[in-house]
Parts: C-alpha cells; structure tokens; sequence
C-alpha cells in the first residue's frame, strides 16, 4: 500500500502530468464560470483526444477538469444570481444577497475555501471507505431513496421566507412543473400535449436561469439601479474574511461535507439532495435561521462544502464499483474504458497506484484551483459594480448562450423569458423561488421512488428500519429550533429552582 | 471623426460576419471525395454522452474528419428519448453534410409502439454501415433466489425490471414472460440500467433481459441465465440460449429469431433518405475502409468492452432494415397484446 | 378599491391548480394521477385562501394607505414602462438569434443596446466586438460547440 502511495505522488508530480493538471485547472475553472455549461461538456469534448494519450495524463486531465468546476461554479451564483453549474443554485440564495450588501468578495472566499477543503477532505476518507461503499448502496434501496429525498424536500419548509402560504404554493408549483413530460412508471404524457419539445419535461437549466439570473437583471433595471453593488469591497482583506469564515464555521462544513459525500456514494440519488440537504440543516442547526436568504455566509458554506463533496463520493462509487452515479460519472467511466482500465472491484487490485493517483489528483487540483480563485476574487468581484449598461447584454447573451448549450432548441429561449417574467412576479409578490426549484429538482424524484417502493415493498415500505431512521432525522431536524428552545428553557428552569 | 470611424468599422466587421456564418452551399456536381474537402459535416446524435452509441459516434466523427478532409460538428439531440434527433435526420436536406449515429433498438422499439412523435420511417434511411450485435441476455443476481429457469417457472410473483414502458427492454421481459410462462410483472420507472441491475443486487426484483454488460457481471452484480437467442453468444459459450433449456412452439421460436435478427441492439450510421447514390457510395466505402483499420477497431473495442466482432456495410445494411421492417410488421400485433396485458 | 397585483397572482395559481386537477384526471392510471392530481389539489386550496385574503384586504384600507397606495402606484407605473422597454429588448434579441443565429445577432444588440442607452460610438462598437470576439473564441474555437446559426442562416 505505502509502495503504491509513493508510486502514485510520483507519477502525479512528473512535469508533463503536473503541466496537464494546470491546464485542465484552468479550463475547468473557466467552464465553470460559464452559466449552462458544466463540466460534462467539456469532459465529453476531450473524449475523442484521450485515445491519443497515456492512461495517467488522460485521465489527470479529467479529474482535475472535472475537480475545479465546482469551485468555480459558485462564484457566478454569487456575483450575478445565476448559478454557474446546475446544483450551485443552493449557493445563490444567500451568496447573492451578500454580494449586494458589499460582501461579495467575503461570500466568495467563504465559497472557494469551503469548495476546496470539501473537494479534498473526501479524498482521504475514500480510501478508508471502501469496503462500506458496497454495503451503503446495497443498503439504500427504493424506499431509502424515497426517503433522502423526501428529506431534501421537508427542508422547503426552511425555504418558505415571509409567507408560509406563499412558499408552499411555490414549491408545489415546483413539483408539478417538475412532473410534466413522460411518466417513466406507466408511459403516460402528461401536460406536454403530445410536443417534442416538453417530451423529456421542463430542462432545469432555463429554469434556473430564468428564473434567478434574468428576473434579478430585470428587476435591477426595472428599478432603476445601475449596478448589482453598489459599493463591493474589492480587497484581498474581503476574501481573507470568508475564509476565516469557513473556520469559525468548521462543524457546519464538516457535516456538509459528510453529507455531501454519503449522497454522493449512492447512485441516482440526485445532486440536488446534497446541497439542499446542507442548506436545510444549515438553516436549522443556525442560532439564526431567520437571517438566511438576507445574505449569512452560513448559508453559503454548506451547500458549497456539499456540492464539492458529493464528486469524490461519486467518483469513488464509479472506480470501486464500475457503477456511475451520475451522468458525468457514466463519461468516466466511458473515459476508463478508452485507456483500458475496467472500473469495479478489479480497478482498485490491478491499478491501485493509478486509483490512487486520481484521488489525490483531486486534492491537489482542489488546491491549485481554489488559491487561483481566492486571489482572483478580488478582481471578480469588480463585476458587481459594473453599469447595468454593460451588465444587461452580458448576462442575457451568457444565459441565452447556456441555455442553447445545454438543450440546442430555439425553444428554450422563449422558455427562458418566460421563466424570467415568472421569477420578477414571484420576487415581486413574495413567493419563493428556492422553494420552487426545490420542489422541481425533488418532486419528480420522489415520486418515482415513491412508486416504486409501493409497487415492490407494498404502501408500508416505510417501516423499514433505515427508513424510519430517516425519517426521525427529518423530524428532528424540522423541529430542531423547537426542541433546542425547549430544553434551554427547561434547563433555565432546573438552574432557577 | 470617430463617429464616422466606429460606424464604417461596424458595418464593415457585419459584413464579415454575414459572409463568414455563410450562406447555403450551392449544389455542385463535384466527385464525392471532392465535395466533401472543407466543407462542414453535422453528425447527430441520439443518445447522451457517455453512452456507447455516442462514443462509437464521436470515434466516428474523428475518422470521417480526417478521412474526407472536412470539419465535422456534433450535434446532441435526445430529446424525446433520441427521438428528436432521428426526426432532424430524417427531414435534413439529402446533400450527405447531415448524418446521423443512433441504435438500431430506439429506431425498432419507436415502430413497435407506434410512438406519436416519431415522425420517420426506419426502413427509408440511407445506411451506411452497422457496428456490433449484441445479444439480449436474462439475469438474476448471483446471489439471488432464483438461479435457473426451472426455479423461475415454479415461483410465483416475480418482479422484473426495466426503464421506460414503451422500451425495448420492457418488451424483452415481456417476450421472457411469455414465453417462459411466468408469474410475473414488469416494474418500469428505474433511471437506467444501471440502478436496474442495482434493484436485482439488492433482491428488490427477480431480474431482467437486456443486452450484455460485461462490467456489470465482472463486477458480481448481475449473472446472465439464457441469451434469447436460438444460440449462444460467442463471448459467452457458458451461458446456454434459451432454446437448450425450453421447447418452444413455433410462434415462440419465431419470437426468438426475431431477438436474434431484427431485435439485436446494433449501433447504425446513416443518412437521410433520398441522398444521392455517389456520395452514399464514397460514405460506405470510406466505412468498410475503417473496418480493415487494426486502429478504429481497438479503438470500438475499448469503449465497447469487448472484442466487437460484427461489421456490415453497405447495401447489405439497407437490405437487412428492410427485412427488419416486414418482420416487425408481422409481429406487432403479438407485442401489442403482451403490453396490453402487462399494461392492464 | 383597485385588486392589487398580488391579487391576480394569486389567482393565476389558482387557474394553475384547477389546471393541473383537470388535467390530472384524464392520466388514465392511479400511477401517473395520483401525485400531479394530490399537488394541484394543495396549489388550487392554498391559492384560494390566498385569494380570498387578498381580496379582503382591498377594503381594509383607510384614507392615509389610499394616499400612500397612489403615490406608490406613479412608481410602480415607471417600473413598469422601464419592465415593458427591457422585456422588449431581451424578446426583440431572442427573436433576432431565432433569424440570424447567435454571432450575427451578438454584436448587434449589444451595440443597439448600448446606443439606445446613449453610450457613445466608440464604446458602443468596441464593446460589440468584444462580446463577438469572446462568443466567437470560447464557443466556436476554444469549446468547438456549434452555436445557432438562426433560420436565415442555417438550421443550425
């Protein structure tokens, strides 16, 4: 094992892999950036040219590529409320609000680090964790699945804002967008009205965009402003107190981050779990919770820690198990199969030095990227300030752009307008966004493993014992605030007495 | 000054613009190999990337690129299960600058539900060449309850799962139903093949009849019980066909051969109908060139796992998608009972 | 008094949950009705008790909130006229990408834009070329990812 380590710190800091890294670091980390275009886009383009390549550069390549996106991800989501990868959405909700309080740079730093370390600590866990990784997924079955997610949707409750009725009407507005299209469990087509275009249902990403980035700039220009922030504190100094952040902070980011990478691990769970999940019990667990979506780096924190987190917990599961986890897991395994390494039980005996390499690629390419975001973020955040004059065609032509990328239908730009008018009412008559994306990326979800869980266990599945465990968590969790309010006053009580 | 400079500047970098994004290329009489040098080829795809028929495509797209001289675009288009992208091909202009790289299955499958956004006919498509032929097994989890067919008849209430309803693999466990005459249901809903093999592992379900992965069984998930097939898969010689273990009536074996033939999961290169003789000739040659290529066939074999040992090109690849489409025809009433069975 | 925008809100969720109850109910199986049919029953209940609440407050107001009310009405109606100008632009771009595809339609409307916003020749053109040149380089060169070239143009 230690031979194995050595071999593998070698080959990862030959120059020639070292140089890879720093290339891929840096397309990642600009891929990131841009809205609608994640890191499965560029993975699937570098496809062709890995056949060209020795084994350990190819696959250096990708992992570093695919490691940073995250990192950088969270930064668009912060500075312009458009999330740069998909599941940074969670990231927005008080990474935004910071940067118009003149925060930016502080949400970024807190961003960055908490990405970064949750990038790098899974590594080290992985290894450890391999002979569980089998049991966990074998142990979460439909109904386990059901749960996680049902879990990440209690969390909707967190996301309601001012109007308790508002916010459920949002989020179940979310669901039910999120159920149009074919009905996998019976073949049924529901609200598509026999189109090709909303066969597969509604895309998240015009979604998203729509709903956050474009609502946000017109409602900036709408109201007049001529900025995002008006005042943003370009400073290293700014930075530096995120990431100070983040250690004041360490609890929070280590529980998101485990969280992260349990989800991860298990296949099919969907990414949104993780982040939503993290922010859920952010906002809970917080001596606060009425301060988040007004801009509290908590709020932050987790879902970035989360959202990083979960690729290593995915990767691992793809490498150890030859099983993918998600939809860029499948394109690493695709990557294995093109340099002729197999993934499953046998990867780890017959290329443990290679497997090796990879994960502690991860860490050090979680590293490099995240200290050429922290230095970069002071510039970055100089976006905030720019005039709406330029920031308008900017933001619309990268939305537009992601949007074509992600689904090439001329359609979606309609959509995407739509979608923006929707998110200015919703913002404007204190409907919750969150709770209706929430809604969309978990509903359809939960009802497929809903279904299945009764059709293969019958409508008790729930009295299956990681179930109900799950399931206790989840009360517990939403009456957290009760219950701490509860036994601070009975202990004030017995104090008094 | 300057107004007049940023306003000749501006009309002047439109023009380009205008030039450069091209107006639609004239029809030439050009040989082939001629008409295709700088010229921009659109490749579609149906499926997603990562899934074989998409790596398959883009190995394609680099050899064709190099191949014809010109620069060749992929173009994703799986909306509506791939079925977006094989009606973009089917209606795109004949001029042999769109092609397209799709499965056999999702071409058949569309016909045999009668899919009402499928707009193309399958047989009408100009065909180049076909990669692979991979058998559709049955498989059980190696530590399962149920080991051999014998087992499988005597239970009752099985499970068998699959992805969507109106798929192939639903109709496959249908037809193992049938003709196995089992107490069973399908349970459609999973979210990939993947998280079906899964269900099996865990004994959430009995099994399920999809074509080969041998990942999957190298990683102890799954363990294949027959090929449905009237012979056994050469890369698999230990796993008997289901003909050695059952006898059949004549319109079960039937069913089979069309499992064998028509049904086989393949990877198709073609082009839209109607595109002209001289430059479907040059593509079909320019395809049984790369199967003599010792290096486009390792590279089909990495990404597929295994040793690809099927190749057909040319006019013999148009003649068996006929023959598939008559055969189809004959027994789309037999599908259609065994779903509405499955789906009352 | 006047309904309130939240009113007509409100009651478009309304209009979505009877929707998707109505819709709901022709899925055919238990399967694909029951979650679509139970949401739509929580959307159309929860937008009623909105709606009704909205409703009630319209006449709640007395003479000083009616003062208030019209002086934050001539806001909301520059709001507005500023919402139906933007919308305008962002549709009039969208609609240009559709005929002439994205590097054409690019540094059209970011120079449009710019000039409407009265911003000079100079920076209007520059700023044009820029966002072009950035499209251009990213998509077309660095990522090689096809851009739509618009009806006009080309398919795709």
């Amino acid at each position: 094992m230690l031979e194995a380590y050595g071999i593998a710190i070698a080959t990862l800091f030959q120059p020639l892999n070292l140089l890879v890294m720093l290339v891929a670091i840096l397309i990642g980390l600009i891929v990131g950036i841009i809205p609608g275009i994640g890191g499965g886009t560029m993975v699937v383009i570098l496809l062709p040219f890995i056949f060209r390549m020795p084994p350990e550069v190819a696959l250096i390549l990708l992992v570093s590529l695919h490691a940073v996106v995250f990192t950088s991800g969270g930064i668009t989501s912060i500075l312009l409320n458009m999330p740069g990868e998909s599941f940074s959405a969670a990231t927005l909700l008080d990474g935004f609000p910071m940067t118009k309080k003149g925060e930016g740079g502080r949400a970024i730093g807190a961003a960055v680090t908490s990405s970064m370390a949750g990038g790098i600590v899974p590594v080290f866990l992985a290894l450890a964790m391999v002979p569980l990784v089998m049991p966990i997924i074998m142990a979460f079955g439909q109904p386990e699945m059901a749960m996680l997610v049902l879990l990440g949707i209690s969390f909707m409750a967190a996301l309601t804002g001012g109007s308790v009725i508002k916010g459920l009407i949002s989020g179940a507005a979310g669901v039910l967008l999120s159920l149009v299209g074919y009905h996998f469990v019976t073949g049924v087509h529901r609200f598509s009205f026999g189109t090709t275009f909303l066969y597969d249902g509604i895309e998240l990403i015009p979604l998203l965009l729509g709903l956050f980035g474009i609502a946000e700039i017109f409602h900036l220009v709408m109201r007049g402003e001529t900025a995002i922030a008006q005042k943003a504190v370009v400073k290293l100094s700014g930075v530096a107190e995120g990431m100070k952040d983040v250690w004041r902070h360490k609890w929070l980011w280590f529980r998101s981050t485990i969280i992260g990478y349990i989800v991860g691990i298990i296949p099919g769970v969907g990414a949104g779990v993780a982040t939503w999940v993290s922010y859920g019990q952010a906002k809970q667990t917080s001596k606060h919770p009425e301060k988040f979506g007004t801009g509290v780096v908590e709020g932050v924190i987790a879902p970035e820690a989360a959202d990083n987190a979960k690729e290593a917990g995915s990767l691992l599961t793809t490498m150890a198990l030859g099983i993918p986890g998600s939809a860029i897991m499948a394109l690493f395994m695709a990557a294995f199969l093109m340099v002729g390494v197999e993934p499953g039980p046998g990867m780890l005996a017959e290329h443990l030095p290679l497997a090796l390499t990879l994960l502690l690629g991860i860490a050090l390419a979680n590293i490099i990227g995240g200290i050429i975001c922290l230095f970069a973020a002071p510039q970055l955040v100089r976006v905030a300030s720019a005039h709406l004059d330029f920031l308008f065609p900017v933001i619309l032509i990268a939305a537009l752009i992601g949007v074509y990328v992600a689904t090439p239908s001329p359609l979606n730009f309609v959509m995407i307008l739509v979608f923006g008018i929707f998110g200015l009412v919703m913002r404007r008559h204190g409907y919750s966004r969150p709770a209706l994306i929430l809604g969309f990326v978990l509903g359809g979800l939960l009802e497929n493993y809903s279904l299945l869980s009764i059709k293969i266990y019958g409508p008790f599945f729930l009295f299956r014992p990681i179930s109900l465990t799950l399931l206790v968590i989840m009360i517990l969790l939403l009456l957290y605030p009760q219950l701490k309010r509860g036994i601070s006053g009975l202990r004030g009580r017995l104090s008094g007495t | 000054m300057t107004k007049k400079l940023a306003i000749i500047t501006g009309v002047l970098l439109l023009a380009v613009i205008i030039v450069a994004t091209g107006c639609p290329p004239k029809n030439e009489p050009v040989a082939p190999a001629e008409f295709y040098k700088g010229k921009s080829i659109e490749l579609v795809s149906t499926a997603s990337p990562g899934i074989l028929t998409d790596l398959i495509l883009r190995i394609m797209a680099s050899h064709l690129s190099g191949d014809t001289g010109a620069s060749v675009v992929v173009t994703t288009m799986t909306a509506a299960s791939g079925m977006e992208g094989m009606n973009y091909l089917y209606k795109a202009e004949p001029d042999g600058l769109t092609l397209g790289v799709t499965s056999s299955i999702k071409f058949l499958a569309n016909k045999v539900f009668d899919e009402p956004v499928a707009e193309y006919e399958f047989e009408e498509f100009s065909y180049i060449m076909s990669i692979g032929r991979r058998l559709t097994h049955f498989f059980v989890s190696p530590e399962g309850a149920y080991q051999t067919v014998a087992e499988l008849q005597a239970a009752k209430d099985l499970i068998l799962g699959a992805t969507s309803p109106s798929g192939y693999f639903t109709l496959a466990n249908l037809t193992v139903i049938k003709i196995l005459g089992l107490d069973a249901q399908v349970i459609t809903g999973f979210d990939g093949v993947s998280a079906v093999a899964l269900a099996v592992k865990r004994g959430e379900i009995t099994g399920y009849t999809v074509e080969v992965s041998h990942a999957r069984i190298e990683a102890g998930l799954i363990k294949p019980i027959f090929a449905l097939a009237t012979e056994r898969d050469p890369l698999m010689p230990d796993v008997p066909a289901i003909t050695e273990l059952v006898s059949l009536s004549s319109e079960d074996l039937a069913l089979i051969r069309l499992w064998e033939t028509a049904l086989v999961n393949s990877t198709l290169f073609a082009g839209p109908p109607g595109l002209p003789e001289d430059r479907l000739a040059f593509l079909r040659d320019l395809a049984n060139q790369w199967t003599q290529d010792e290096g486009f066939r390792k590279e089909i074999d990495a990404v597929a796992g295994e040793e690809v040992q099927t190749y057909t090109t040319g006019e013999e690849v148009n003649s068996t998608m006929l023959e598939t489409a008559a055969g189809l025809d004959n027994f789309q009433a037999i599908f259609a009972d065994l779903i509405a069975k499955h789906r009352a | 008094m006047k309904l309130k925008g939240s009113f007509w809100v409100a009651l478009l969720f309304l209009a979505l949950g009877l929707f998707g109850i109505i819709q709901s109910l022709t899925f055919g199986y238990w399967e694909s009705m029951m979650l679509p049919l139970g949401i739509s029953i929580i959307i159309f209940i929860l937008a009623a008790v909105e709606v009704a609440r909205e409703f009630k407050r319209r006449g709640e107001k007395g003479t000083a909130a009616a003062t208030e009310a019209t002086a934050k009405d001539s806001e909301h109606k520059a709001e507005n006229r500023r919402l139906g100008l933007i919308f305008g632009w962002a549709a009039g771009f969208c609609l240009a990408i559709y005929l002439l595809g994205f590097y054409i339609s690019t540094p059209l409307f970011a120079f449009a834009y710019l000039k409407w916003r009265r911003r000079s020749w100079m920076v209007a053109v520059v700023f044009a070329i820029a966002l072009l040149a950035f499209s251009y380089l990213v998509f077309a060169v660095g990522l090689k990812v096809p851009l739509y070239k618009g009806l006009i143009f080309g398919a795709h």
